[in-house]
């Protein structure tokens, strides 16, 4: 069962190569910004694949809960501040 | 004051412990005294949520149906993503809820922003705008199916929002 | 009997995810992308943590990998709509098939 998490946790990073072409190379900030989204939340799951493989789950989770709190806030903070910088 | 002081910690508690994972006694006694101190520094509004025991039955029937849409909504999205041609067509909506109840309104934006390919630009107590991806979508929004579901969940008196009561 | 599931659930998953990431690619602009990450995105994690879930069997830390799963069904809808606001009112408008 190892072999499959580390074959999961490959296919999942380069998945996240896909995202970060979009976060390079995408034409608006909004693009950037919901690549950044999907990056954050396949981060979240490799955090919790890699306390399943080393059996430690109890901390990987809870740096995973305080990632996917962060990424809120900091998703919804520069989406304000995108909103206002023009809205206004 | 003080039954919503206790109602609050509480809750706090309940998140606290089931976040924390260890069930000693100082652990307990650690996580009330946190959960009072935050209640304590930050005066919260209490949220009337209309929560009745008929508003709980109803939400355990609404949320598997709601699971069962954005599974489909997924295969959907899969089936257009994956076609060579990209048959997507995107429209802008705008969706004119009859329901005056403000928490219907953000339980309808949220859910229409999980069901089949469409997601709330925009919403407010008069309309929301939606953005579908194609003409299936769109048509699936407008016939007010998700609605319907919806309505019956809240049915008590609308709340005061936050503009004054509407004319 | 536990790992297949497991494994079924896990590669539905990533199934998923990989859709979305395809998306994000081949759609026009940031509204259409919305929809690969607000959808399509949540529904993998949604299967990759339950088959986490399932793997760990029952005890303290299932409920806090659920609290995470949670978490994450709340927080990806949300940045999507803020995000495709965001666009909308600094002026973007969505790509349409033919002009009108």
């Amino acid at each position: 069962m190892n072999a499959f998490f580390i074959g999961m946790l490959i296919a999942l990073a380069l998945l996240i190569v896909v995202y970060l072409y979009r976060v390079i190379q995408g034409p608006t900030v909004f693009d950037r910004v919901l690549g950044l989204n999907g990056i954050s939340s396949k981060a979240i799951i490799l955090l919790v694949l890699i306390g399943t493989i080393y059996e430690r789950v109890e901390m990987f989770v809870d740096i995973s809960t305080g990632y996917a709190l962060l990424n809120l806030v900091g998703s919804l903070a520069i989406a304000k501040y995108l909103e206002q910088k023009r809205g206004a | 004051m003080a039954a919503s002081f206790f109602g609050k910690t509480g809750t706090l508690w309940v998140i606290w412990l089931a976040l924390s994972g260890s069930y000693t006694f100082a652990n307990m006694v650690v996580g009330a005294v946190v959960a009072a101190g935050v209640v304590w520094i930050n005066p919260m509004p209490a949220v009337a949520a209309p929560l009745s025991w008929r508003t709980l039955v109803r939400a355990l029937v609404y949320i598997p149906w709601l699971f069962g849409r954005m599974v489909a909504s997924s295969i959907h999205m899969a089936r257009l993503v994956l076609d060579p041609r990209l048959p997507i067509n995107p429209q802008v909506v705008r969706y004119t809820p009859t329901c005056r109840n403000a928490w219907a309104i953000v339980f309808m934006a949220n859910s229409v922003t999980l069901t089949p390919g469409t997601v709330t630009i925009h919403a407010d107590e008069h309309e929301l705008l939606v953005h579908a991806i194609d003409e299936e979508s769109a048509d699936d929004l407008m016939s007010g199916r998700l609605e319907q579901k919806i309505a019956p969940l809240f049915s008590s008196p609308p709340i005061v929002t936050a503009n004054g009561p509407r004319p | 009997m536990v790992e297949m599931v497991v494994s079924v659930l896990m590669v539905s998953g990533l199934f998923f995810m990989s859709v979305a990431a395809i998306g994000m690619i081949r759609l026009p602009d940031v509204f259409a992308r919305a929809h690969a990450v607000g959808l399509t995105d949540t529904l993998g994690a949604f299967c990759l943590l339950t088959g986490l879930a399932l793997y760990e069997g029952w005890s303290a830390h299932t409920l806090r990998i659920l609290i995470v799963l949670l978490l994450l069904y709340v927080i990806n809808p949300v940045i999507a709509h803020a995000t495709i606001r965001a666009a909308h009112r600094s002026g973007l408008r969505p790509w349409m098939k033919e002009p009108s």
